[in-house]
């Protein structure tokens, strides 16, 4: 009987029963033995039967052993051809069949090899759901890691990119592949990057969001860092422009990193668009954040302390369908809000089905019922109907929640101050942004810092390779 | 102690000094223009631009001559160990102080413009807020601040010209109606916007191009001219600088003329707005006066001095309690000091440093 961390058992009836012993609970554990056709030696299989591509295993390394090979030289050539590695210690045996890999133990000399023989079950590439776009990629990234890879190479064809295994967390059990284009990448964020995974201190990490928190420069900040797609279009783009790109094997979302906070603003199909109705949706884009971000709570300092800045015609509407409500305005609007996002997450959860009957239940008990009852005013209505329209035009998921949380502390802050308050919050967050890094890259850019040249870049679209017109054509 | 590793580059430079000058003076500046030059103020600031453009000049003059020093260092170098010292606590002071009159010059504008109701204490201590996160960051994420403000408030200048058409150019003639005097004695209150620009002296050690120093310095004024040139000008137009003396903040009044479909009142908004870039004159001193600390006994981060620094201030507003009567009064001592520290020192700190210079080659 050996212990989990020593060294292997010397002689096939020993291994035979440590691994017995050690795989007792587990069902598809199968184990045999066969002798050697160059000198009768016993050599010992063993594999978890769900997870190892048994044909394969049989047919290029089982076969040949036991019918083929003429001497040793030619066994041992041909399991280091299939190897997944050769080891000592029982504790990387152990990982190692766990992870899909089968074990050949020789008897004469106690040599263990790990042969790779792993078969997961390959999923689907499907359309990305929650990524849609009008002119974009029709594939989305799968959960496998294989599958991804190629996924890039076919969208970045001929680029020579570096792809880095990575194993890291405490006893090696996350398994990280970074990619990226050697003369574009900056090294200083790869060197940066690779330091971070490998500091990664917990023992395992299911989704790319949970990477992303372990890798990411402000923890405590209310917006992504990272950019977590499912697109390999996205992926690609981000690749070619410099930007590293981190695969899991078992998440379908890649992370690319570093990221700038306007960057979350574009998609895909930006690009595949023509160029002045791109430069329209960014700046409608824009003109939703802000709404999205100030307008519940510009509503609530004006009726609560600047109501003279109204003009006088719409003061009397609006006083008139304040009259009725009862309470101040900011509970108004955090009900209105909380009701608001209730559904939202309540759509979200359902199943398709039933999930209509969501919107049926918001439209008319919100849309009617209450301000008949005299819960909140109609103005109320519009203000909070028309902040959700606009946070739901960010194209990027992680950044319209930032923006949907973000409006409670400036209501609050209107609630407190009216447009003091409004302003004081907008510098606070003005200073967040210019003092936020990604991976050491300042996420303001190019906002703050001020770069200028990139602008054009970045708020409007400008046509791909300046304007020009074909000298070939016919007028 | 080593060069400096906070680095501003040369935009950022000009903007820091830039939005330092615009302040609270621009508010009250053609106020207190037309109670001494009438409508010829206009001269004034000319000559005042003049003066604070010399004043910058005696600055990097001395600046230059010690790369890689800080303010602190170099007035240790120049005056001796415990004088430089001495005067070093004095700008120190200077500066904190400059941090509180502002401060609580912009509450009380706050309070009589938009909201009369608020508890002052309450005021303050929020505004202190986004000073806390900008200034306790390094000087880099600064100059992204001001960067900021630069560009969000670019909007807020060409308001002004909204007045325009009610506005009367005879106002502005006779040039030079009553003499040569009037405008000189004008000079004074101009100086006074004009301050910010003795923030070069701790942000030069941390430049990216040294060499442009003065070129930004110049620029800056510049900038800040133009824009007390236009609030100047356009309120004597619109008012006549009888009418002028009559209102604190004529500024203010001015905006009152802008009306929008949608929006009245839009002086609301303007000055809510606007604590922005006071907010920058309030950063810039506050930085001033916790590096000069810094420098001054050799510590090795600002940023823990920030915060004892806002609770003393706000300490000093609670038992102050500041009154718009009480800041005038204390305006008019400060304001000669503060000439005294922008304008007098750097000519007289110019002058010694040139006859130690004298004094060292004579005596080799």
């Amino acid at each position: 009987m050996t212990d989990q961390v020593g060294q292997l058992p010397t002689g096939i009836a020993e291994m035979q029963a440590a691994l017995q012993q050690q795989f007792a609970g587990v069902s598809d554990f199968i184990l045999k033995t066969a002798r050697l056709k160059c000198n009768g030696q016993p050599v010992l299989y063993a594999y978890l039967g769900v997870s190892v591509d048994e044909d394969k295993l049989i047919r290029e390394v089982v076969q040949p052993l036991v019918l083929e090979a003429d001497d040793m030289e030619q066994v041992r050539s041909l399991l280091e051809s299939v190897q997944g590695g050769q080891l000592d210690r029982w504790e990387d045996i152990l990982r190692g069949m766990w992870g899909g890999n089968a074990l050949m133990y020789m008897d004469k000399e106690p040599i263990a090899y790990l042969l790779d023989t792993s078969s997961w079950p390959s999923p689907q590439i499907k359309e990305p759901e929650n990524e849609s776009s009008l002119k974009g990629a029709r594939s989305g990234f799968t959960e496998s890691n294989p599958t991804n890879l190629a996924l890039l190479r076919h969208h970045l064809p001929g680029e020579q990119f570096v792809q880095k295994q990575i194993r890291t967390g405490p006893g090696g059990k996350i398994r990280v592949t970074m990619v990226y284009l050697p003369d574009k990448a900056t090294p200083e964020s790869v060197e940066l990057l690779l330091d971070r995974i490998n500091k990664i201190e917990v023992p395992s990490v299911l989704s790319m969001g949970e990477l992303a928190e372990q890798l990411e420069d402000n923890s405590y900040s209310l917006f992504p860092q990272f950019l977590l797609t499912e697109r390999p279009d996205v992926a690609a783009i981000g690749i070619a422009e410099g930007k590293i790109a981190l695969l899991m094997g078992h998440s379908s979302q890649v992370l690319l990193a570093p990221m700038a906070f306007l960057s979350f603003f574009m998609s895909v199909d930006d690009r595949s668009m023509r160029w002045p109705v791109v430069t329209f949706f960014r700046l409608l884009r824009f003109v939703g954040l802000l709404i999205a971000i100030f307008l519940p709570s510009v509503y609530i300092a004006t009726v609560s302390f600047h109501y003279e800045i109204i003009p006088i015609d719409l003061v009397l509407s609006v006083g008139k369908s304040l009259e009725r409500v009862p309470v101040p305005p900011i509970l108004e609007a955090f009900f209105m809000e909380f009701i608001l996002e209730m559904l939202r997450e309540a759509s979200l959860r359902l199943p398709p089905k039933v999930g209509q009957s969501v919107g049926i239940v918001g439209g008319i008990v919100i849309g009617q019922a209450a301000v008949e009852a005299g819960i909140v005013s109609n103005v109320m209505v519009i203000v909070v109907a028309l902040t959700a329209i606009a946070s739901f035009i960010q194209p990027n998921q992680d950044m319209a929640a930032a923006v949907r949380l973000l409006r409670f502390p400036f209501m609050i802050a209107a609630y407190l101050m009216g447009m003091i308050g409004i302003v004081i919050g907008f510098m606070v967050l003005v200073c967040h942004i210019a003092s936020m890094q990604s991976l050491r890259m300042p996420f303001g850019s190019p906002l703050f810092p001020i770069r200028l040249g990139k602008w054009s870049s970045v708020l409007a679209r400008l046509p791909i390779g300046g304007f020009r017109r074909r000298k070939d054509s016919e007028r | 102690m080593g060069a400096p590793k906070q680095q501003l580059s040369h935009k950022q430079y000009i903007f820091y000094i830039y939005k330092t000058q615009i302040g609270i003076g621009v508010l009250v500046l053609p106020n207190t223009l037309s109670k001494m030059a009438g409508n010829s103020g206009w001269i004034s600031l000319l000559l005042g631009w003049m003066i604070a453009t010399a004043a910058g000049y005696f600055i990097i003059q001395v600046m230059k001559r010690h790369p890689g020093r800080t303010f602190a260092e170099v007035l240790q170098d120049v005056l001796g160990k415990w004088i430089g010292r001495a005067v070093m606590t004095a700008w120190i002071a200077y500066a904190a102080i400059a941090v509180g009159v502002v401060l609580f010059m912009e509450v009380i504008i706050i309070q009589v413009w938009i909201l009369r109701n608020m508890e002052q204490l309450l005021l303050i201590a929020a505004i202190m807020i986004p000073v806390f996160m900008i200034t306790r960051n390094r000087l880099q994420v600064q100059g992204r601040y001001v960067e900021f403000v630069y560009l969000y408030t670019l909007w807020m200048p060409p308001l002004l010209f909204f007045s325009l058409k009610d506005s009367h150019v005879l106002n502005l003639l006779p040039i030079a109606g009553d003499g040569l005097l009037p405008i000189l004695y004008g000079i004074k209150p101009t100086l006074i916007p004009f301050l910010g620009f003795e923030t070069a002296y701790m942000l030069y050690p941390h430049l990216q191009d040294k060499t442009k120093a003065f070129r930004g310095l110049l620029i800056a004024n510049s900038l800040a001219l133009i824009i007390f040139m236009t609030v100047v000008v356009t309120s004597t137009m619109y008012f006549s600088s009888e009418e002028l003396r009559t209102f604190i903040w004529p500024t203010m009044q001015l905006l009152k003329t802008i009306t929008l479909p949608f929006i009245e009142r839009f002086e609301i908004v303007f000055l809510s707005y606007y604590i922005i870039l006071v907010t920058q004159t309030l950063c810039a001193y506050l930085f001033f006066t916790a590096n000069g600390i810094k420098d001054l006994f050799g510590l090795q981060d600002h940023a823990k001095l920030i915060l004892p620094l806002l609770v003393l201030l706000l300490a000093a507003a609670a038992i102050l309690k500041p009154t718009l009567e009480g800041m005038e009064a204390t305006n008019a001592w400060y304001d000669i000091v503060s000439i005294g520290m922008g304008y007098a020192f750097p000519l007289l700190f110019w002058g010694l440093w040139q006859a130690r210079k004298l004094g060292e080659r004579v005596l080799r």
